[in-house]
């Protein structure tokens, strides 16, 4: 059955698998002393309990935020609604170490909220505080699942629970959301996963999670094989989260089964619920993106501008722009693959999507093996050839950017497409079949309007993710090759938060062109 | 026994819900409720009979308290659910609702549907009781998309009846089924509301099935309640054209009165009371023409149909062309010259 | 159609990119390839003046020194870089251990660069230094209670502690320097009471400490002395005055000196312009790019005998160093790290 885009899909997706799968191998095959022991001996109780309790936080708080704005979003209407719709996609623009450095500074002792308070503001931190900052600026992920979701959903079995009985809140917890919770799992798994890879933020906030360990394993024991290991850990963990949120999935095939989907009516808010809906918007809105980034403009005043800002922001902008092309159209056809229901296509899928769950820098060294590994095997043709070492063509340019860039967010690409293209049913394509539409008609006409929200919005996602992705790029890119990101870290970490600021600051500004784009053609498409 | 209840609440005619004056509108230029007004009695079941657009499913989701009436009451004995000031949340309501697209929680099973509307600790056994009575006990563990249409119909409507709601509401509920089931599941769905013995609503577009459902029959149009009575009377004496067009095929020819009589191409009759000169419109059923083969007739048939146990014939003359509805089988053929009679037990003069 | 164009220009960026290391090996214009751990406004400066100097082109990358070795590494014979920059002895050791740097004769630097600071075996050498010192409230501590790192471990600074966490490379250094000089199960004992003695969990950088004593969530800190400076020549009106009420301290002055880690840098082993590469090196001790780094940085000049004007540096100057080689740094990093975890210093 699997044509030959199928097959070129499932190769896409298995390269994109490929530098996990060499993380894995590192730290499978690699020579390894004792310190493994040494820190399941000391650490490790803490990286666990550290981790489950950063990942539960960062999933409750976005789940609520995601969940609650989508539901407004998707089945209200009030003042401000429309232009809202994408800016709260913003804060996902928002580097979580950039919120965390900006918070910490505010709330630390010394800081002005500290100091405004007297001491009465808890100071951003721990466990807690590194959860907060990743449900602030993570929780999009859920909300742009749940608002496609709560949008989609007939509102019927709403109304049915409210005949039968049941308030407003208990007919919508009872129905509303449990039908939209495979969506809802489906970001939750995603922040998670992030929250869990993070790095900086982490280590910033003192919040030792696993990818602490695993980074010191590295850095501090300078083994590359026991993090590489620690890693599977991760990687277990990955699976095990995505496995739960397929099972969800499963269901929401029975959830789309039932029932005709009629359009329903947006609740129209005025007065006092339409301000609540306003204030519920803007809360997470200033907490995660327009208080850090006004704190590190403020201290900007008091700093000179980074240079190289500009060449920056161009970089950024096209890299992003590039993989969130391909990647969009890898996810779209790794969705199609998938309708195939072969084993080697769910198979390379799932592998594609574990890119998630590695801290960056160790899926760079991912990356790095595959690039260099790749050259050492062309090497002795090459040799025999022109006597020379083959070039180095891989590493250290923009195709392996976007090779890392794919292979670390996949999951963000497949996910969403895979969700859109479930709209479309066997009897749509039955039905444009018996109407003589060929098969380039049936994508264009029947499968794009369909899908084309889910896929830009896989799109936006990666297109935002590689805007404010740090350790890959940092170590694969080509020479005098700066990124937002990377300018936005290096003062940072330097402590130089005002020089910081400018380049934090043009994120999701960068990141607001392609969604207004997006925006755009999208009400263009939904009549 | 339950049956006997019914039937004794049959009899005394009580009024249990009331609706003046129901207005709501979706577009400034639009009203789906235009001011309806509607009684329904204790234990009858009343059928909503309307085109689309009519509002009939309006009136319906506002008795369930899903719609906001801009103007008009809607009570339930003494219980006011709408007025000027009141809109009673759906959940206060008591009512129960079949959806069109049943609105089964697909995430449920088909027990936990109908133990949704449940409290208490026995409501499993009570929703299990429900299941069983409309024969879906084995079913109790399947989800929704495991069930065929008619069974998830039926699960719909023991959902709606579990809680023992004052009125029950049901939108379209044969609309999604096949023909030869859509017959079974009528009668059972009555069987089931007249065994509860419980107030109901049926919203649908098919005069058919609203007669054959309907201890009361309601005409809709225009977000209005034109017509209510029972099926046969309603039937029998539409009140204007567009009722009797809502019933069924129907024959108008517009005329004025003279002498108490209306004058049709078929000979004068009774002008039901409106007085000389009053211009109005005879309805004329097509089983009320009689043809008879005449050489010399005055009519040409122009058009044969067969229809299984009866016929219709197209007629022409210079005054015009009508359908007749002849009993099967009919020597008449395409061509043939007929006479015309009128039986006035189909014929109707209402205003024009 | 818009797509179309999109993947144009994607092609055309990939081209582009791929294109680049290709006209290096023209050799057309002369070049140096540099794989640098820092990321300063310093190295900018001076990257620019050494190509105005010397017509050679500066292509650089800069990313967290453990990535940077395993890019080259992974790379092997085909690795571009030619100058292998770190932040930190223990990297440089790490370096040299993966077999990274080329074996250069380093001597001629001997006359102005102190010997400790240059590789025995010449894989690298430092340039700039960085000294990890005690800050102390000036209103709570008073001059003389504290004299030493050892010091700290006083049961009377129990919850008058702050410092960052040990995952970062500057606390890995000062406790492999305790571990060169106390032995390793003294110097468990001192971060088991450095722990003990916190005021609060480890969290931020090192001007969140300084701020901690300014608030008065701690009278003592261990902070590099860059951070102290910089605070005081801010244009921030809250990070000098939270400077000023901080007395930045440099210890052990009686003993084994004051902690230092360097920045430096060796040639790579398969250099394609190792002859650019030196050039570079011996830039970075000009007195062009000493003076850039104690100006711009606040870092310690290797040379003494440059000038520069930075008062704030200046009055920290002189002071008596830790003259432990640095590789020995390297070796006991790790030893530092599993002590970090024993005595559970997040």
């Amino acid at each position: 059955m699997p044509g030959r885009a199928t097959s070129l899909a499932i190769l896409a997706a298995t390269l994109c698998a490929a530098p996990i799968l060499a993380v894995v191998w590192i730290g499978l095959s690699g020579e390894t002393g004792d310190y493994l022991r040494h820190l399941a001996g000391t650490r490790l109780p803490t990286y666990l309990l550290t981790s489950a309790l950063v990942g539960l936080i960062a999933a409750g708080g976005a789940g609520l935020i995601g969940t609650g704005l989508g539901w407004l979003m998707a089945r209200t209407e009030f003042t401000g609604r429309r232009t809202l719709g994408w800016i709260l996609i913003l804060p996902l623009a928002v580097p979580a170490y950039v919120a965390a450095y900006a918070w910490l500074d505010l709330s630390a002792a010394g800081g002005p909220l500290h100091a405004a308070t007297g001491g009465l503001f808890p100071t951003i931190r721990g466990s807690w505080g590194a959860g907060l900052m990743f449900a602030l600026v993570l929780y999009p992920y859920v909300y742009l699942l749940a608002r496609n979701t709560f949008s989609s959903q007939s509102a019927d079995a709403y109304n049915a629970a409210r005949t039968l009985g049941a308030g407003p809140m208990s007919a919508f917890s009872r129905t509303s959301l449990p039908m939209a919770r495979p969506a809802i799992a489906a970001g939750l798994a995603l922040v998670v996963m992030e929250s869990l890879a993070d790095y900086g933020t982490v280590s910033h906030l003192g919040a030792p999670t696993l990818s602490i360990g695993l980074i010191r394993a590295w850095s501090g024991a300078g083994s590359l094989v026991d993090a590489a290991r620690l890693s599977l850990v991760l990687v277990f963990i990955a699976m095990l989260v995505f496995g739960l949120e397929r099972a969800q999935r499963r269901r929401a095939r029975s959830v789309n089964a039932a029932g005709r989907h009629k359009p329903s009516p947006r609740i129209r808010l005025s007065g006092l619920p339409a301000l609540g809906a306003l204030t519920a918007c803007l809360l997470p809105l200033t907490l995660g993106m327009l208080i850090p980034l006004g704190r590190l403009v403020w201290l900007a005043a008091h700093t000179e501008t980074a240079p190289g800002l500009v060449a920056a922001s161009w970089h950024s902008l096209s890299l992003a722009g590039i993989t969130a092309l391909i990647a969009a159209a890898l996810g779209l056809a790794t969705a199609y693959a998938l309708r195939s229901r072969t084993a080697i296509a769910t198979l390379a899928a799932r592998a594609a999507g574990l890119g998630y769950a590695v801290p960056g820098a160790v899926a760079a060294v991912g990356v790095i093996a595959i690039l260099s590994g790749t050259q050492s095997l062309l090497d002795p043709a090459w040799r025999s050839v022109t006597g020379e070492v083959f070039p180095i063509l891989l590493t250290g340019t923009g195709a392996a950017l976007v090779f890392a860039y794919l292979s670390r967010f996949a999951a963000a690409a497949i996910s969403p497409a895979e969700t859109a293209l479930a709209r479309v049913t066997p009897s749509l394509d039955g039905a444009a079949r018996t109407l003589g539409a060929s098969r380039g008609q049936r994508v264009w006409h029947i499968h794009w309007p369909l899908i084309v929200a889910g896929v830009t919005s896989a799109g936006l996602l990666v297109f935002v993710e590689v805007l404010k992705e740090l350790p890959a790029t940092m170590i694969l890119r080509p020479f005098n090759y700066d990124t937002l990101a990377i300018i936005a870290h290096n003062f940072a970490s330097d402590e130089r938060l005002g020089e910081a600021a400018l380049p934090s600051l043009l994120i999701p500004l960068v990141a607001l062109l392609p969604m207004i784009f997006v925006a755009r053609y999208l009400s263009r498409q939904d009549p | 026994m339950k049956r006997l209840l019914g039937e004794a609440r049959m009899a005394d005619m009580r009024t249990v819900l009331s609706i003046r004056g129901a207005e709501r509108r979706y577009r400034a230029d639009h009203a789906a409720l235009a001011g309806a007004d509607l009684d329904l009695q204790a234990g009858r079941i009343t059928a909503l009979l309307g085109p689309s657009g009519s509002g009939k499913s309006t009136l319906l989701r506002a008795i369930a308290g899903l719609e906001r009436l801009e103007a008009g009451s809607i009570r339930l004995g003494d219980t006011i659910w709408n007025d000027a000031r009141t809109h009673v949340p759906p959940e206060a309501r008591r009512v129960g609702m079949v959806f069109q697209d049943y609105a089964l929680f697909p995430h449920m099973t088909a027990l936990a549907n109908v133990a949704f509307g449940l409290s208490g600790p026995d409501k499993q056994a009570r929703a299990m009781t429900q299941l069983e009575a409309a024969e879906l006990g084995h079913k109790a563990k399947a989800y929704p998309h495991e069930l065929s249409g008619g069974e998830q119909q039926r699960v719909a409507l023991a959902r709606a009846l579990a809680p023992e709601p004052a009125v029950v509401l049901l939108d379209e509920p044969f609309s999604g089924l096949d023909r030869r089931l859509r017959g079974e599941l009528r009668e059972r769905t009555v069987d089931t509301l007249r065994a509860a013995g419980t107030t109901a609503l049926i919203v649908t577009h098919d005069a058919e099935e609203a007669m054959a459902v309907a201890d009361q029959l309601a005409l809709m149009d225009g977000g209005r309640v034109i017509q209510t009575g029972a099926p046969d009377e309603v039937w029998m004496s539409p009140v204007s054209a567009t009722a009797a067009k809502l019933l069924g095929d129907v024959e108008i020819i517009e005329a004025s009165v003279t002498g108490g009589q209306a004058e049709t191409p078929f000979g004068p009759v009774d002008a039901n009371g409106f007085e000389d000169d009053q211009p109005v419109s005879v309805l004329i059923r097509p089983r009320a023409f009689t043809l008879s083969l005449k050489p010399e007739g005055e009519y040409t048939i122009t058009r044969r149909r067969s229809a299984g146990p009866h016929l219709t014939h197209r007629f022409a003359s210079e005054a015009g062309e009508w359908t007749a509805q002849t009993p099967a089988p009919s020597p008449i053929q395409e061509g043939d010259r007929v006479s015309v009679e009128l039986d006035p037990v189909y014929v109707r003069v209402v205003a024009a | 159609m818009k797509p179309v164009k999109f993947f144009a220009f994607a092609a055309s960026l990939a081209v582009a990119a791929c294109s680049q290391p290709a006209d290096e090996a023209s050799e057309t214009a002369q070049v140096v390839n540099v794989y640098s751990a820092r990321h300063y406004s310093s190295d900018a400066a001076i990257y620019a003046a050494f190509t105005e100097e010397t017509g050679i082109e500066v292509n650089l990358v800069s990313a967290n020194g453990d990535q940077l070795i395993e890019r080259v590494r992974a790379d092997g014979e085909r690795s571009p870089a030619d100058v292998i920059i770190t932040v930190d002895a223990a990297r440089l050791h790490r370096a040299e251990e993966a077999g990274l740097f080329a074996q250069t004769d380093f001597s001629d630097l001997t006359d102005t660069v102190p010997a400790n600071l240059i590789d025995p075996e010449g894989y690298w050498v430092s340039f700039a230094k960085r000294s990890r010192v005690i800050a102390w409230s000036n209103t709570r501590v008073q001059p003389g209670e504290i004299t030493s790192y050892e010091d700290l471990a006083d049961p009377q600074w129990q919850g008058r502690i702050c410092v960052r966490g040990s995952g970062n490379a500057y606390n890995q250094s000062l406790l492999a320097s305790l571990v060169a000089h106390l032995g390793e199960e003294s110097a468990e004992a001192w971060a088991q009471a450095i722990v003990d003695n916190m005021a609060r969990d480890p969290q931020g950088g090192d001007r969140t400490q300084i701020n901690g004593i300014a608030a008065g969530e701690c009278d003592v800190a261990i902070t590099n002395h860059y951070y102290y400076a910089m605070m005081v020549n801010s244009d921030d009106p809250a990070a000098q005055a939270a400077a000023a009420q901080v007395t930045l301290f440099f210890p052990n002055q009686e003993t084994t000196g004051a902690h230092v880690n360097v920045s430096g840098a060796g040639i790579a082993m398969n250099a394609p312009h190792p002859d650019n590469a030196r050039a570079l090196i011996d830039f970075f001790f000009s007195d062009t790019a000493q003076r850039a780094f104690a100006e711009m940085t606040n870092e310690i000049p290797v040379r003494t005998d440059v000038s520069w004007e930075n008062p704030t540096l200046a009055a920290m100057l002189p002071f008596n160093e830790d003259d432990l080689n640095v590789s020995d740094l390297g070796d006991h990093n790790e030893t530092a790290q599993r002590i970090f975890d024993r005595v559970g210093w997040q």
